[in-house]
């Protein structure tokens, strides 16, 4: 599913989950691309818990 | 696999930002649209030096008035020209739900027009990808919309 909150400053909060991987990332992109400038990026709690190595090396790219 | 991204919103489709001014109570008859800049002008008919390609005439706008205008910048976003005493315009009759509580043609104002565009564009944007929307609820000002992702394998 995902989820998009508009919050009153008229930015967009879009979470993907249950997408696997690849897919989840591009959809993500696809979407993010459409509205405007990513300022932050992140994968949820749940998945860093689930692959923490994964994760810190790509938050780190940011 | 979950994913969050926060985007900042950019003024970046003129087709959005036309059904957000709609939203705040400016549809396309209250509005002059023009492929070239045109000059704003001021409360009293006096052309100003700003131009833009959307522009609320001051005569919608409400009270002594000066025009709000809607410029494309060089990065292909919209930038918004509202004067200062618009900014502060009592005047202003806000009838548009999205607009209710706005004094004038504030930061308020602006930020309604904002999450308006957001809207849309969001709107737009899982129309053109397949995506179709299960739920859509506001609370406390904001928006919230679930996307079924089925299709994706979620």
């Amino acid at each position: 599913m995902i989820k998009i909150r508009i919050d009153t400053e008229g930015n967009t909060h879009v979470e993907v989950n249950g997408v696997p991987g690849a897919t989840c990332e591009s959809l993500t992109a696809q979407l993010v691309a459409a509205l405007g400038d990513t300022e932050e990026q992140r994968f949820t709690e749940e998945y860093e818990q689930e692959l923490p190595d994964y994760v810190e090396a790509q938050n780190g790219e940011e | 696999m979950s994913h969050y991204t926060r985007v900042k919103t950019k003024l970046s489709s003129k087709e959005c930002l036309l059904k957000a001014l709609e939203d705040m109570g400016f549809s396309a008859a209250k509005l002059r649209v023009s492929n070239t800049p045109q000059h704003l002008e001021g409360y009293q008919g006096d052309r100003r030096e700003q131009t833009a390609e959307i522009v609320i005439p001051r005569y919608h706008v409400g009270g002594a008035a000066n025009d709000i205008g809607f410029k494309l910048q060089e990065d292909g976003s919209w930038g918004a020209i509202i004067s200062d005493y618009d900014r502060g315009n009592r005047s202003a009759d806000h009838k548009s739900k999205y607009a209710k509580g706005c004094n004038g043609y504030s930061e308020t104002w602006l930020k309604r027009l904002y999450q308006r565009y957001s809207y849309h564009k969001v709107k737009d944007s899982l129309s053109s990808q397949g995506f179709s929307i299960m739920e859509e609820t506001e609370e406390n000002g904001e928006i919230f919309i679930n996307v079924d992702t089925t299709g994706y394998g979620g």
